[in-house]
């Protein structure tokens, strides 16, 4: 069962490439940390494991003062990448004064811990000693009470911010090789912790290019653009996007300009409502509205209402058929035949895709498309193909078995010959 | 001088075959686990839809279906006992003339498998006709989808038992000439296994009847 369960954790781990699991290493120069439990590979320690089984021990007692080196990232590939690991003379790479504290003095490694940083600020909230932050990361004008331990929080240098990784590492690591000469000067016996808040670099704030066509306002606008040979309507919870939509037989509304939205609306995850207009030469004359809502049963949303005001009548046209799940954006290339009952009135819409919910980052996401993969007329001819194939190869085999008779065959016997009288 | 091959013979096919089935058969694993893990794993699993299948594909092919099945699946069961037992009798009707007349009943026998699979494909036949998805009341498109599956049904219900009563009936009929052949009491109590044989092609064509009784396909 454990062993499951550890076969689980490692592919979870592959799988979803968590970025709460960070690896610890802790060194001492006067405590022998044979007390705290080892870790297994594989296994990623729990923060409650980890705040009971590692930091407990290390912030009571004698020998209590522990020093903690906290920076924004860190993770095994750095390790792999930046300590020079292939080099079975190597120093360390980036992490000099590191890899010496650990090769030299007691030394712990727990490979992967599950979000370190709350269990750290834990301690430090309850914490019976002094807390001293380091500024400057500073630790020589540091006053340490002899009588209770001590907790000294370095906060190195953010990686994310630097402009190299490898800069930012090899810069944490001359603070931490510094810091612990001053203690070590000193005198104060201490544990050493170093650790990061997350795995995984913060998301980078660079801008995407895409949006430098986007005008797009606070959370409850978007706006209208061209984009792909069709009218885009972009904003953070509802993306739809049409190249022409047709009504009736003849008019055709395919320009970007002249869209205009009137009302958007997205209050929770349960509904979404879009309103549009379309000009001509500065006249109004279509405007649509859409209801979306999310059946709470089947997990898909589908568009509740539609209503269609085209030449001064309003129109309530049935669009059930645009309904997805949670999660993915319903595409059309062509939805026709949409009619407003007891009336007259066809409209289709061409190259249609809409997402109201779940929109992240001003993507649509996967399409669930109107039409499948095979459609049923494909299905049927490939049925009735691989009935005739059946029975082709049924009469194939047939006709293979079909032998000469063999029995009387006699190869050491003599050979029959047959005068042929011309 | 009795050469008996073991395995699929190389002197048929100059190859042996095992690599062909399992390279085949591998294949099309490979390609069926590969469609349903890209729709399993990309979420779309409700994409991969059978109810799906059979709303949307026509009444009509299921019904045509039906009606191929019976008149062709009996037709093959009916050809196998025949060509099965008119080997045996003429081959020994050489030795044995008197053999020939009797022996034409288990002939009969399997004509008849035949003969209930074209009366079964005229009357599944007959109930097609025409109806308007869209224009025709529900209840009316609700009964076209049901009489497809019910013809399609009654179809194989009697073509797959038609085929086996035909293949029993050829083989005891086969055997019961050889019998007759060398001692002519034994022909009759041959016949009442003819008639076990030939029973089961009328059960068939009895719960063929039953299931497509009764249905309406279109307004006529």
């Amino acid at each position: 069962m454990e062993g499951v369960l550890r076969c689980i954790a490692i592919l979870s781990c592959f799988c979803l490439a968590s970025s709460t699991k960070v690896p610890v290493l802790l060194w001492s120069s006067s405590r022998s940390f044979a007390d705290l439990p080892q870790s297994n590979g594989g296994q990623t320690v729990v923060s409650s494991d980890f705040s009971n089984q590692y930091l407990k021990p290390l912030t009571t007692g004698n020998n209590g003062n522990l020093v903690v080196f906290v920076q924004d990232k860190l993770s095994l590939q750095d390790f792999t990448q930046h300590a020079d690991v292939y080099n079975p003379e190597s120093d360390g790479g980036v992490f000099k004064n590191v890899k010496g504290f650990m090769d030299e003095l007691s030394s712990l490694s727990l490979p992967s811990v599950h979000l370190p940083g709350p269990a750290i600020d834990d301690i430090i909230k309850t914490f019976e000693g002094k807390v001293h932050h380091v500024k400057d990361q500073d630790a020589s004008k540091i006053d340490f009470d002899s009588k209770l331990p001590n907790l000294v929080i370095v906060k190195l240098t953010s990686i994310s911010d630097s402009p190299n990784e490898e800069e930012g590492f090899r810069k944490n690591d001359e603070t931490i090789g510094r810091v612990v000469k001053q203690l070590a000067k000193r005198g104060v016996k201490y544990s050493a912790l170093y650790t990061a808040t997350s795995s995984k670099a913060a998301e980078s704030n660079k801008v995407r290019t895409r949006r430098g066509l986007l005008s797009v306002g606070a959370d409850n606008s978007g706006t209208f653009i061209e984009y792909a040979n069709g009218t885009l309507y972009n904003s953070s919870c509802i993306l739809m996007y049409v190249r022409s939509i047709n009504i009736g037989n003849s008019t055709q509304l395919n320009d970007p300009k002249s869209f205009t939205m009137t009302d958007h609306s997205c209050v929770d995850n349960k509904t979404a409502s879009l309103a549009f207009t379309y000009k001509n030469n500065s006249e109004i004359i279509m405007t649509m509205s859409l209801i979306m809502n999310v059946n709470n049963v089947s997990g898909y949303w589908s568009i509740d209402t539609a209503t269609v005001n085209w030449n001064e009548t309003t129109y309530n046209v049935t669009l059930s058929k645009v309904s997805a799940p949670w999660g993915f954006s319903y595409h059309c290339s062509s939805l026709e035949k949409l009619v407003a009952r007891n009336s007259d009135f066809t409209m289709s819409l061409e190259g249609f895709q809409l997402q109201p919910f779940d929109v992240m980052d001003y993507k649509f996401s996967d399409g669930w498309d109107c039409v499948p993969f095979f459609s049923e007329v494909i299905w049927m001819g490939l049925i009735a193909t691989l009935a005739f194939v059946l029975i082709l190869l049924f009469g194939f085999s047939m006709l293979a078995s079909v032998t000469t008779q063999d029995r009387f065959d006699d190869p050491k016997g003599k050979t029959i010959t047959v005068n042929v009288n011309e | 001088m009795d050469y008996q091959p073991e395995k699929p013979s190389t002197k048929q096919m100059g190859v042996s075959l095992f690599p062909v089935y399992f390279i085949t058969l591998m294949l099309g694993t490979l390609a069926i686990l590969i469609i349903a893990f890209y729709y399993i794993l990309t979420g779309k699993g409700t994409r991969i839809d059978f109810g799906w299948f059979l709303e949307q594909t026509s009444p009509y092919m299921w019904a045509s279906f039906g009606v191929a099945i019976t008149i062709s699946f009996s037709v093959v069961g009916a050809a196998w006992g025949i060509f099965t037992t008119g080997a045996s009798i003429l081959g020994g009707g050489v030795k044995a003339p008197r053999i020939k007349t009797k022996n034409l009943i288990s002939i009969i026998f399997c004509e008849a498998v035949a003969i209930y699979g074209i009366i079964m494909a005229i009357i599944i036949g007959q109930g097609i006709s025409a109806f308007d998805a869209e224009k025709d009341t529900d209840q009316i498109v609700r009964d076209s989808y049901d009489a497809g599956f019910r013809m399609f049904a009654a179809g194989v219900t009697v073509g797959v038992s038609n085929v086996a009563c035909g293949i029993t009936v050829g083989i005891v009929g086969s055997g019961a000439a050889l019998a007759d052949a060398q001692n002519s009491t034994l022909f009759v109590k041959i016949l009442i296994l003819e008639i076990f044989a030939s029973v089961i092609g009328l059960f068939g064509l009895i719960v063929g009847i039953l299931q497509i009784v009764g249905v309406k396909m279109g307004t006529k």
